[in-house]
């Protein structure tokens, strides 16, 4: 009977029951809360319900996801060795059409406008007392770009990495409700009742073109984001090609699944209750919004200028998509401006900032890579 | 260059800089490639 009860405590003793915490409680109510947001609510489900699960995975105490060998921990190499956000980049380019900016380009303007929430929101952290490597990773929230934000937090604040994914992320899904009373603010009735002319037809060759060139250009100016700028771009051209169908379609669906199982799941398991339960958290998810709102403004002001350089050709609304969040940023943008005059058709005018967005953020990215440097230094 | 700086206003205008100067080349090689694509290629 006594080796009986032995056997229990020593179960009992290994559980993890034994370790369990408050704050892990806390961090797994979280993780319901989340799961409840993602599934029950709709926002951002693909991405919201494997971050919720494996915050819920990461709070269970004695599972050894950092030391033992197993799935946890390549799925954590992937995260803090920066292999996962540019694969996430190939998907992304696969998926994206740059027709709309090369048709216009004037609109690359746009997405460099919008970058400025990324530099509020650095200089709030940076008088908030976080380090300058901290700051220029809470910045980047404002790029509404998930992939750059985890690709520069594990390079840059690795301890800030599950705060500023989760901010990152929740924005990103929250871009319907965070951005039209900001869009509203900055416009007029009559602005957002313009209508643009339709944009030209892009050619093969251009569409071709453009994802190896600009690869060159950007990897040979900022080397530190040339994965990511050369994985969106090798996705692009696997689209564009017109020859590399089966490519192009695993990049986008099955690879990037994968990957974003892996990804989300990963971001999940930083989301500790030893390193996620602080003050900083809640100074970077009130920091993260103040870079959407700011990068949102900025978008609009600018677009509002080009519209009177143009001569009202430009709506000024198609400036707020330069936050990137391709495509639903675009979307709002297309709303906002149908809500405004029923016959306007802003989507594929706004894809262009929008995609450009991705471009600006990820040459923030390395531009801050280059001038502050990795953690550490 | 690395670690040159951590005056939040210089690296918020250098950056804010070279966003811009990237993306007005990107325009213009845009630009190059459909003056190429019309006038070498002849696909216009």
């Amino acid at each position: 009977m006594d080796a009986f009860f032995v056997a229990i405590m020593s179960v009992w003793n290994d559980s993890g029951f034994t370790a369990f915490t408050a704050g892990n409680a806390i961090m797994m109510l979280v993780g319901i809360i989340l799961l409840y947001l993602a599934i029950g609510k709709g926002f951002e489900p693909l991405l919201l319900s494997p971050i919720a699960f494996g915050c819920i995975l990461a709070n269970v105490p004695k599972t050894g996801f950092e030391t033992d060998p197993g799935i946890m921990q390549v799925i954590l190499y992937g995260i803090n060795n920066e292999i996962f956000p540019p694969l996430i980049f190939m998907g992304v380019g696969a998926m994206t059409d740059f027709g709309p900016l090369i048709a216009n380009p004037k609109t690359l303007l746009l997405g460099a406008a919008a970058q400025a929430g990324v530099f509020v929101s650095l200089i709030g952290a940076l008088f908030l007392g976080f380090t300058v490597q901290e700051a220029a990773a809470i910045g980047i929230i404002g790029g509404a770009d998930g992939p750059t934000a985890i690709y520069l937090a594990a390079k840059m604040a690795p301890q800030l990495l599950g705060a500023i994914a989760v901010a990152a992320y929740s924005y990103m899904s929250l871009v319907p409700l965070i951005q039209p009373p900001i869009m509203k603010l900055f416009t007029t009735e009559e602005d957002r009742k313009i209508k643009m002319a339709q944009l030209r037809t892009v050619s093969h060759f251009e569409k071709v073109v453009f994802p190896v060139v600009t690869t060159i250009f950007i990897s040979l100016l900022l080397p530190p984001v040339c994965s990511l700028i050369g994985m969106l771009m090798l996705g692009n051209l696997f689209t564009e090609a017109g020859c590399l169908g089966r490519l192009s379609d695993t990049a986008q669906n099955a690879l990037m699944n994968i990957v974003t199982i892996l990804l989300a799941t990963g971001t999940g398991l930083t989301m500790k209750a030893d390193t996620f339960l602080t003050y900083q958290t809640i100074l970077i998810i009130v920091l993260g919004l103040v870079a959407f709102a700011a990068g949102t403004a900025a978008g609009v002001i600018f677009g509002k200028i080009m519209c009177w350089a143009d001569g009202g050709k430009t709506n000024p609304l198609i400036g707020s998509a330069g936050v990137s969040a391709v495509p639903m940023a675009a979307r709002v943008s297309q709303i906002v401006g149908q809500k405004a005059n029923p016959g306007n058709f802003l989507l594929m005018h706004a894809m262009g900032p929008n995609v450009a967005g991705v471009i600006g953020t990820a040459v923030a990215a390395g531009t801050m890579l280059a001038m502050i440097g990795p953690a550490g230094k | 260059m690395e670690g040159s700086t951590s005056n939040p206003w210089l690296i918020a205008i250098i950056n804010m800089t070279i966003v811009f100067g990237v993306l007005i080349v990107l325009g213009g090689i845009m630009k190059l490639i459909r003056y190429f694509d019309g006038g070498f290629m002849g696909t216009k």
